[in-house]
C-alpha cells in the first residue's frame, strides 16, 4: 500500500459518503450546509491532499470540475424537494447516480495511470 | 272531435287494457317502440301473449305486479326500470333488441267505481340506461384498480369531504372504513405532522394544485411509520374541480435503509481518515529510523524473506563491499563466498526459530575488492529476527568491524610469547 493508493480511497469513501447524504437528505434528513460546501469532507480534501500532491495531474481538474457539477445537482434537487416536489427530486437521483459514474470512471483512470508509471 | 283519431296521435307510448290484461287500444307511438302492428296484439293478454318475458313467470313478473296493485288500489302505481327485451323481426335477423322501460299504471274506474280499464304509459329509457350501467362499470373499473393498488388510495369531493378509502385503509390502520371516513383519519397522522398536513392542504386546495408531502401514519400495531401522500385535483373541461385523488406510499424501510446506509458510510469515512493518519504516522515513524540505521556508525542491513533478500543496506554496510550491488538481491547471490563458511546456514537458524544469534570476534573471509583475493575480516553482530504479525518476516543485522582489535591482540600474544 502506497500513500496514493490512500489518498484515492478517500477520495472514493468520501464520494460515495457525499451520495448517502443527498439521499438522506431527500428522505426526511437534513440539508447539512457545512457538509455540502467547500469545508465539506471533499472540498478539504481537494484542497489539502489534491493541491498539495496531484496538482499536475490533470485528471484531477476533471474530477473538481464533475464535483462542483454533483454540487449544483444537489442543491436543485434541494430545493424541489423543500418546494414539495418530492417525486422529481427522488428522480433527480438518476441525474446523482450519473455524475457518479463519471466523477468514480476519472478517479479509476488517474489511479491506474499513477500505478502504471 | 274524432277521439279515437285523437288518442291514436297522442305522442307518447301508451297501451289501455281490460281489467282481465286484454289489449284494447295502444297509441302510434307505443307501436313504433315495440316494433308491433295493431292487428299482431289488439285483443291479446297484454304479459301471456303480447308481450311474454322470456326469464321470468307470469306469477313473477313485476309488470303484472304492478297492474295487480293498480287493479286493487284503483291508484296509480309506478313501475321501477325494468328491462325487457324485445323479439326483432325475422326480417332485422331475429334475436332479442336490449331495452329498459319505465312505466305507471293508471286505472280507470267507471261510474260505480270499479276498473273499466287500465291505461299503460311506457317510455323506453334504454339509452339513459346503458349509460348510466356503463358509468357504473367504469367506476367499477376505478374501484377495482384504487383496490389493487400497493398504496393507500383516497378520494375527496370537491368540497374535500373524504369521499373513498381503498380496503388497505383498514388492513394498514386496522380501523373500519366507515370510521376513517368520519373523523377517524385525522388519528391516524401524528400530532406533530397535522399542523403541516393541514396548512400544505388548505394552501394546495385553495390554488387548486397539486401536493406532495411526507407524512407519519399509525399502524394498527400503533407504529407510526413515514408515508409519501400525493393529491391531485380532478378538473372538467372548464377547468372546475371536480374531485381530490391521493395516495399515500409507505416509505418508512426506505428511509431506514438510506439512514442506515448514510452512517455505515459516515463510519467508513471516519475510518478511512484513521487510515490516512496511521499510515502517515507509520510512514514518517519508518522514515525515521530509516534515517537512523542509514546514518548510524555501525553496520546495519534488513534481510527481507526466508532467502535472506537485502532489502536495506547502509553506508558503513556497504563499504564492506564497496564495488558490489546488495540491495534487491539474495545473500547467496550477492555474497557467493559465505555460503561455505557457514553463515547462510545461521541466518536460516534464526529466521526458523525467531531467536536471535549473538556472535563475537568472528572471522569471516571476504573478496571485498571483486578481485578474487579473500580478506579476512572479524566481526561482532546480531542477527535480530524481524516480525510481522507475530511471525518472523526478515532478519536485522547489525555489526561492526573489530579486525583491527584482534589483529592487535594476536601481535600482543605473538609478542608476549617471544
Amino acid at each position: 500500500m502506497n500513500v496514493a493508493q490512500i489518498d484515492f480511497q478517500q477520495l472514493r469513501i468520501k464520494h460515495i459518503l457525499y451520495k448517502s447524504k443527498v439521499r438522506s437528505m431527500l428522505y426526511g434528513g437534513a440539508f447539512d450546509e457545512v457538509f455540502f460546501s467547500r469545508s465539506g469532507p471533499i472540498g478539504i480534501w481537494f484542497s489539502t491532499i489534491g493541491s498539495k500532491r496531484y496538482a499536475n495531474e490533470f485528471e484531477l481538474a476533471e474530477l473538481a470540475k464533475v464535483h462542483r457539477e454533483l454540487e449544483a445537482t444537489t442543491l436543485d434537487l434541494y430545493r424541489l424537494y423543500k418546494g414539495g416536489k418530492i417525486d422529481a427530486a427522488h428522480d433527480g437521483l438518476k441525474s446523482i447516480e450519473m455524475q457518479s459514474d463519471r466523477f468514480l470512471n476519472v478517479l479509476s483512470k488517474l489511479e491506474q495511470r499513477l500505478k502504471e508509471a | 272531435m274524432d277521439y279515437k283519431k285523437f288518442f291514436s296521435h297522442i305522442p307518447a307510448a301508451m297501451v289501455v287494457l281490460s281489467p282481465d290484461y286484454k289489449i284494447l287500444a295502444a297509441t302510434e307511438a307505443y307501436l313504433q317502440i315495440t316494433m308491433r302492428t295493431r292487428a299482431q296484439i289488439l285483443g291479446k293478454h297484454f304479459l301471456l301473449e303480447a308481450f311474454p318475458d322470456k326469464e321470468l313467470s307470469y306469477e313473477e313478473n313485476p309488470v303484472r305486479v304492478s297492474l295487480d296493485k293498480a287493479l286493487q288500489s284503483k291508484k296509480v302505481e309506478y313501475l321501477d326500470v325494468i328491462r325487457y327485451d324485445l323479439p326483432k323481426p325475422e326480417s332485422a335477423g331475429g334475436g332479442y333488441d336490449v331495452r329498459y322501460w319505465e312505466a305507471s299504471h293508471t286505472p280507470v274506474l267507471d261510474e260505480e267505481g270499479n276498473v273499466e280499464f287500465l291505461i299503460q304509459h311506457t317510455s323506453d329509457v334504454t339509452e339513459r340506461e346503458l349509460a348510466k350501467l356503463a358509468l357504473s362499470e367504469s367506476e367499477e373499473k376505478f374501484r377495482f384498480m384504487a383496490e389493487a393498488m400497493p398504496q393507500l388510495i383516497f378520494t375527496t369531493d370537491a368540497t374535500g369531504k373524504l369521499t373513498y378509502l381503498n380496503k388497505r385503509w383498514e388492513s394498514f390502520t386496522g380501523i373500519p372504513i366507515e370510521e376513517l371516513l368520519k373523523d377517524g383519519w385525522q388519528d391516524v397522522i401524528h400530532p406533530e405532522d397535522m399542523p403541516i398536513v393541514a396548512a400544505k392542504w388548505e394552501e394546495s386546495f385553495e390554488k387548486g394544485t397539486d401536493m406532495q408531502l411526507e407524512l407519519r401514519k399509525r399502524d394498527k400495531d400503533g407504529v407510526y411509520r413515514w408515508h409519501l401522500c400525493r393529491t391531485l385535483p380532478m378538473k372538467d373541461e372548464k377547468g372546475n374541480i371536480l374531485m381530490w385523488v391521493g395516495s399515500s406510499t409507505d416509505i418508512h424501510d426506505t428511509r431506514i435503509m438510506v439512514q442506515e446506509l448514510l452512517e455505515a458510510n459516515e463510519q467508513m469515512s471516519a475510518l478511512s481518515d484513521q487510515v490516512q493518519v496511521a499510515y502517515m504516522k507509520a510512514e514518517n515513524e519508518r522514515k525515521k529510523l530509516e534515517r537512523l540505521i542509514m546514518q548510524a556508525p555501525a553496520m546495519f542491513c534488513i534481510l527481507k524473506g526466508p532467502e535472506h533478500r537485502f532489502e536495506l543496506v547502509n553506508t558503513q554496510y556497504q563499504q564492506l563491499f564497496p564495488k558490489r550491488q546488495l540491495q534487491g538481491l539474495t545473500v547467496v547471490e550477492a555474497l557467493p563466498e559465505v555460503i561455505e563458511q557457514g553463515f547462510v546456514q545461521l541466518l536460516d537458524n534464526v529466521y526458523s526459530t525467531g531467536k536471535e544469534f549473538i556472535a563475537e570476534e568472528v572471522l569471516i573471509r571476504l573478496d571485498r575488492q571483486d578481485n578474487g583475493q579473500l580478506q579476512d575480516v572479524y566481526l561482532n553482530f546480531i542477527y535480530q529476527p524481524l516480525y510481522e504479525a507475530e511471525q518472523v518476516a526478515g532478519i536485522l543485522v547489525f555489526a561492526y568491524d573489530v579486525t583491527q582489535q584482534v589483529l592487535f591482540r594476536m601481535k600482543l600474544q605473538q609478542l608476549g610469547q617471544a
